[in-house]
């Protein structure tokens, strides 16, 4: 066992509203800079869609990612389209770079025009201008475009998510009474086996000790992009203007400070968590080579629990702190994940063991009023319920768990997105999701029965205490319950480096050498 | 006592000893002596009294053909004669193909001192009916394959001088396909030989006792041994006749049908090696679709 801890975050889809504040705060802090304009390091793309940049998980197109050759659990991964002998043949010409126009061209307005214009007949306007070239443009396109435009053939039924669902269900999605959509937020997942880190033929990305960040040394880096190919999320990016790569950081300067990232911070609808975790590194490589149906498995099987005195032993003996195990003990990361099993990957398939997981969206429920038109009822289907008032605006249904085949989004799309295809993954995140709303509407609203919620917590497997902890963490917990940020340590960190005699009685300890140039 | 001794006779001795030697200074032996010292350090690497033309004219004689003053003015600086276009001067740098002899570094006196060794010398030869005359050196070259290819590595410093001698290239540069980019300090050496008529004798002087300044002072402390002077002339002498080889002569039709051909070869090459690349932008329908406004008054 070789114990490391690492910075994993939660998701909870159910709760993201997609006001893009995340995405906005990290663009404030982090790359709102010449270069970066294109750069979201946060962005927050509606499904179905094609997502930011266009078709990203469409990895026959962007080559990213690790494939498997063989089906043998023996068989070895190799990146798909970057990797030593690949990655020398394309060295000078990366042929399957996103280019501008795959993500957007990034633009402004001339808002001085609207004040400076010169008093006339016209209203004055605010022309769109590249941030590129600095000349007016039309604007083609955004990082978001598709935002709420769930439908348009451009956009969400261009999915890639949508590849192996039949006409029949992908139609059935399309309907304008069934139309649906919900958000998914995305930053660099800090994956247990980054495919960016394989790729960089300048050994720039590393991944840190500490706390599992993936960082690339801009120093070092020599702008070969192999890791904006490598990326099967497409979270790493091409500075333009330095000719360098960069990525989301985590904001590792927060964190090491006991602050939330930015874009968790500011989240609005609280969906972001955020904890350590401790993980066993000698499975990765093994976990990351499994075959598809085991993938999603053992990549949680990795990781460990932090209250297992062996596991404890072991950590202590790899150095980790004992604040990083008690942080661990409390994470919400590893409640979600592991304990209550409500949270999943997203896109195991591409086998970077991402550390970013998201809790699948309820499907949306569908309200009704009683005595509508009986045609338009039965087009709605039995996800509804019957209802013979008048007056009720219903959310609830009949039968509980039956409507999940029902749904809106098919389990498969869900599947496709978070469980590598598998659907029964799926299913029991869904029910437990749909256990607790049932057991809360008990609680509080008290129009079910006692021994029906009961019955529907021990169907998914969940007690009422885990019940009443999941609606916790997910209704009411503050930002200590929601952010579990282990100590820096940054003192053993700067001991590892230099002799800190040096700095006692003068200026003070600190990594900070000249001025930092890049804003990094 | 014995200190009395000589401080008596501290003054007479030096005093005599400088008269007899100051006599002997301004007498014609002496200057005969001094003359012929300097003749040989300064003037004999290029010339010969009677011996014949060498590097520059034989000077036998030359006492009577010109004046002593312009002889004078001559030695000391031939540049600034051929610049104030001294006819004779200038004749003579013609017949010699512009090969310029340097400005002298002697005094006046030294000077007169070498026109006088040069007058007797002549004078002495003349009533001997031109006995006793040193002929001027012949060198004959063995130019192998080796020595040339010797000369060469030792040209643009491959094999290092044996005395230490700096590379011939940091100064000179040489037309040669194996040469690239020799110094520019000093002339270029690729004619080197037609200049001199092609004797060898005279390139060899330049390499064995240079009458230029510069490059005597960068080589007196390390000079060259004979073995590579050989070699090095075998290298020039090749240089000089193979120089119209080496510069490319063909350039016609082929040459442009080679490139077409080549890089032909190079984008089938790319093609194949790049063929499952990503082309264009994956929103490329969508943008072919949206109506523009601006494209036109982007300049
Ligand atoms: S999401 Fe991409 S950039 Fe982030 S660690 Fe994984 S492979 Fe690297
Ligand atoms: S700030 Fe939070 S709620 Fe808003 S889009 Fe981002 S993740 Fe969703």
């Amino acid at each position: 066992m070789d114990i490391r801890s690492q910075i994993s975050m939660i998701f909870h889809l159910d709760k993201c509203i997609g006001c893009h504040t995340c995405s906005v705060a990290c663009k404030n802090i982090w790359t709102d800079r010449k270069g970066a304009e294109y750069q979201w390091w946060n962005n927050v793309e509606t499904k179905p869609g094609t997502g930011y940049p266009t078709k990203w998980e469409d990895q026959d197109i962007y080559k990213g990612g690790w494939e498997k050759k063989g089906n043998g659990s023996g068989d070895s991964i190799n990146l798909k389209g970057a990797g030593k002998t690949k990655g020398l043949g394309n060295i000078f010409h990366n042929p399957n770079l996103p280019v501008i126009d795959d993500y957007y061209e990034p633009f402004t307005y001339k808002y001085l025009d609207l004040i400076e214009a010169k008093a006339g007949d016209d209203q004055p306007t605010a022309r769109p201008v590249s941030l590129i070239t600095g000349d007016p443009i039309d604007i083609k396109s955004g990082p978001n475009w598709d935002d709420d435009l769930s439908g348009s053939p451009d956009y969400a039924r261009k999915d890639p998510n949508l590849e192996n669902l039949s006409p029949a269900e992908q139609e059935a999605m399309f309907q304008l009474e069934k139309m649906a959509f919900f958000y998914l937020p995305r930053i660099c997942n800090h994956c247990l086996n980054p495919a960016c880190v394989a790729s960089c033929p300048s050994g720039a990305l590393y991944k840190r000790g500490e706390d599992g960040i993936v960082l690339v040394n801009q120093e070092v880096c020599r702008g070969w992009r192999m890791c904006v190919t490598a990326c099967p999320y497409k979270k790493t990016y091409y500075n333009w203007h330095t000719g360098k790569s960069e990525k989301c950081i985590l904001c590792f300067p927060r964190i090491e400070a006991g602050l939330a990232p930015a874009c968790m911070h500011s989240c609005v609808g609280r969906i972001r968590y955020l904890g350590v975790v401790l993980y066993d590194a000698d499975k990765i490589e093994q976990a990351a080579a499994s075959d598809e149906k085991d993938l999603v498995q053992n990549h949680m099987d990795i990781m460990l629990d932090p209250n297992d005195p062996d596991v404890i032993e072991a950590a202590k003996a790899n150095g980790i702190a004992d604040s990083t195990i008690r942080s661990a003990q409390a994470s919400p990361t590893y409640k979600f994940v592991k304990e209550w099993g409500l949270a999943l990957p997203l896109h195991s398939e591409f086998r970077t063991l991402p550390m970013l997981f998201y809790v699948p969206p309820l499907l949306p429920v569908m309200a009704s009023l009683g005595k509508s038109d009986p045609e338009q009822l039965d087009k709605m289907g039995p996800v509804v319920k019957k209802w013979d008032d008048d007056w009720l605006y219903d959310t609830s249904t009949d039968d509980i768990f039956g409507t999940l085949d029902q749904a809106r989004f098919p389990i498969e799309y869900m599947a496709n997105l978070f469980s590598a295809g598998d659907t029964a993954m799926i299913r029991a995140r869904l029910e437990k999701l749909m256990a607790v709303r049932i057991y809360r509407r008990h609680v509080t609203v008290g129009d079910v029965s006692e021994e029906k919620s009961n019955e529907v917590l021990k169907q998914a497997g969940l007690t009422a205490q885990m019940a009443e902890d999941i609606y916790y963490l997910t209704s009411l917990a503050k930002f200590d319950d929601r952010f579990v940020i282990p100590a820096a340590h940054r003192e053993q960190a700067i001991e590892m480096m230099e002799f800190t005699g040096d700095k006692k009685g003068s200026a003070g300890f600190g990594f900070k050498e000249g001025s930092a140039q890049r804003g990094l | 006592m014995g200190c009395s001794f000589f401080a008596e006779w501290r003054i007479p001795v030096p005093g005599a000893l400088i008269f007899v030697l100051s006599m002997a200074m301004f007498s014609d032996g002496w200057a005969q002596q001094a003359g012929e010292e300097l003749f040989q350090t300064t003037c004999a690497a290029c010339h010969t009294i009677g011996g014949g033309r060498l590097v520059g004219p034989d000077l036998a004689g030359c006492n009577e053909a010109r004046s002593q003053e312009w002889l004078e003015q001559f030695v000391k600086s031939p540049q600034t004669m051929i610049k104030n276009e001294d006819s004779e001067a200038v004749a003579l740098l013609a017949e010699y193909n512009g090969i310029m002899m340097p400005d002298t570094q002697m005094s006046g006196h030294q000077i007169q001192d070498v026109l006088h060794y040069i007058r007797v010398t002549s004078e002495a030869l003349k009533s001997s009916g031109g006995e006793g005359a040193t002929p001027a050196p012949t060198v004959t070259l063995a130019s192998t394959p080796e020595d040339i290819e010797k000369g060469r590595k030792m040209f643009f410093g491959a094999i290092r001088l044996e005395k230490g001698g700096v590379a011939c290239n940091a100064c000179h540069d040489v037309r040669h396909d194996a040469i690239v980019g020799g110094g520019n300090l000093s002339l270029g050496l690729n004619k080197v030989f037609t200049k001199y008529d092609d004797v060898t004798a005279r390139v060899h002087v330049h390499l064995h006792k240079t009458p230029h300044p510069i490059m005597r002072a960068a080589y007196a402390d390390n000079p060259l041994t004979e073995e590579e002077i050989m070699a090095l002339i075998a290298f020039l002498k090749h240089a000089d006749t193979e120089e119209t080889t080496d510069s490319p002569k063909y350039d016609g039709i082929g040459l442009f049908l080679s490139g077409a051909v080549g890089a032909a070869i190079l984008f089938l090459f790319f093609g194949i090696f790049w063929r499952g690349r990503k082309s264009g932008s994956v929103n490329q329908a969508i943008y072919e679709r949206q109506v523009t406004s601006v494209v036109e008054d982007r300049v």
